[in-house]
């Protein structure tokens, strides 16, 4: 009879120990399985086009198409900014760029196609890509360290000259690309 | 009618309980011997995660000797082998682990009934190898396609050492077999981390948290008391 009513007792507790234990892992964890977007993961590349004669000033290329070589998708499309952030291949040790000023537009139907006067220029980065382990929710991020930009030489091209303004890509604060046009 | 007898019912399981538990205070004053020795024990509920649970597979025995009065000397061992998966990486720890510490019995047990409530420290102890099996570089654009890198990454040679709170119970179901659980709560003192990664599951402290060293456990199991001595209780 004593024994029977002290195990009920004992069985109480032991629902109170579960309860605890349930309260325990579920107040620990979650937080950090999920990616913050105010982490810095991988940093993209940052281009900023500036004037070839004056070259302290910003100069937006006009109507600047860019893409990837080999790739479908565009990533700007006649784009009018001083400013172009681009994504870099991981699993490589470079990415293929081309960029195409005075970009045509899509003719709408029934009407004629303008006049084609855009300049395609492909630029080649290159890079050594270091991953970094960030956290078990982001799991990691990719550093492009060495940075170089070589220009396809075409004949005519818009692009006057490229220079490497930060060797490696570690954040998105300033830009590591000047093209002067 | 129906209500008024439910009120009736309980009503007199009220008086029946507050009555009964009146008259449990021992009255007797005749000495009571209770029985020293060693208690050896599994965890139950490692066996069941592992068919249960898909990637992990573990095994733990555990034993506690009565030194004194409510005071056990305590040990767990066990080997596991952890799976973590998250959004962006897969990673399996693999190892053994060794816990020693003491128990103290906070449970007055009544005449002839030795039930164990307790609170228990340990040290821990775990050597382990992790495995990155897979992962993907967290990329916010998705221009290019996810890249994918496939493992089998492995670290061997870790180790850590974390010290540990337990709180549980054991109760004797029948004469000298127990069953027992537990909640544990971890804090990490010393581990070794894989360069350039962190240790996201250790065998015995179970998952890591980002930016904390804590962690927490639980156990569910079956013992059997081998008495070696017999002594009177105070």
């Amino acid at each position: 009879m004593l024994r029977k009513k002290i195990k009920r007792q004992f069985g109480k507790s032991l629902l109170l120990a579960g309860f605890v234990f349930f309260l325990l892992i579920n107040t620990g964890c979650q937080r950090d399985d999920i990616c913050p977007e105010s982490t810095q993961t991988t940093p993209m590349l940052i281009i900023s086009f500036l004037d070839a004669e004056d070259q302290e000033t910003p100069k937006p290329p006009v109507n600047l198409t860019v893409r990837a070589v080999f790739y479908d998708t565009i990533i700007q499309a006649r784009g009018n900014e001083a400013l172009l952030r681009l994504p870099l291949r991981l699993d490589a040790q470079a990415t293929e760029y081309e960029f195409i000023l005075n970009a045509p537009e899509t003719p709408e139907e029934g009407e004629e196609a303008p006049e084609d006067i855009s300049n395609l220029d492909r630029i080649t980065f290159s890079y050594t890509p270091e991953q970094i382990y960030i956290n078990r929710a982001c799991s990691f991020k990719v550093n492009f360290l060495n940075l170089n930009a070589r220009l396809e030489d075409d004949g005519n091209p818009w692009i006057n000259t490229i220079i490497v303004e930060e060797e490696n890509i570690e954040n998105e604060t300033e830009p590591h690309i000047i093209i002067y046009h | 009618m129906k209500q008024s007898l439910i009120l009736l019912y309980t009503i007199s399981i009220f008086f029946f309980f507050t009555t009964s538990l009146r008259a449990q205070t021992p009255l007797d004053t005749i000495p009571v011997e209770e029985r020293f020795g060693l208690r050896v024990g599994i965890d139950l509920s490692k066996p069941l995660r592992t068919l249960l649970e898909e990637d992990y597979r573990g095994l733990e025995l555990l034993g506690d000797y009565r030194v004194y009065k409510n005071y056990y000397i305590a040990a767990e061992i066990g080997n596991e082998q952890l799976p973590f998966d998250g959004d962006n990486l897969r990673v399996t720890a693999n190892g053994s682990y060794i816990k020693v510490g003491v128990d103290y019995n906070a449970y007055d047990n009544w005449a002839g009934m030795e039930n164990v409530i307790f609170a228990g420290l340990r040290y821990g102890f775990s050597t382990f190898s992790q495995t990155l099996e897979e992962y993907q570089i967290y990329s916010v654009n998705q221009y290019f396609p996810p890249t994918n890198f496939e493992g089998p990454f492995e670290t061997s040679g870790l180790t850590a050492s974390w010290v540990e709170f337990v709180l549980g119970l054991k109760v004797e179901l029948l004469r000298n077999l127990y069953l027992g659980g537990n909640v544990q709560l971890k804090r990490r003192v010393t581990q070794s981390t894989p360069p350039n990664f962190d240790n996201l599951v250790i065998p015995g402290f179970n998952r890591t948290y980002d930016g904390s060293a804590f962690g927490v456990g639980y156990s569910y199991n079956i013992s059997y008391l081998i008495p070696l001595y017999k002594k009177a209780k105070d």
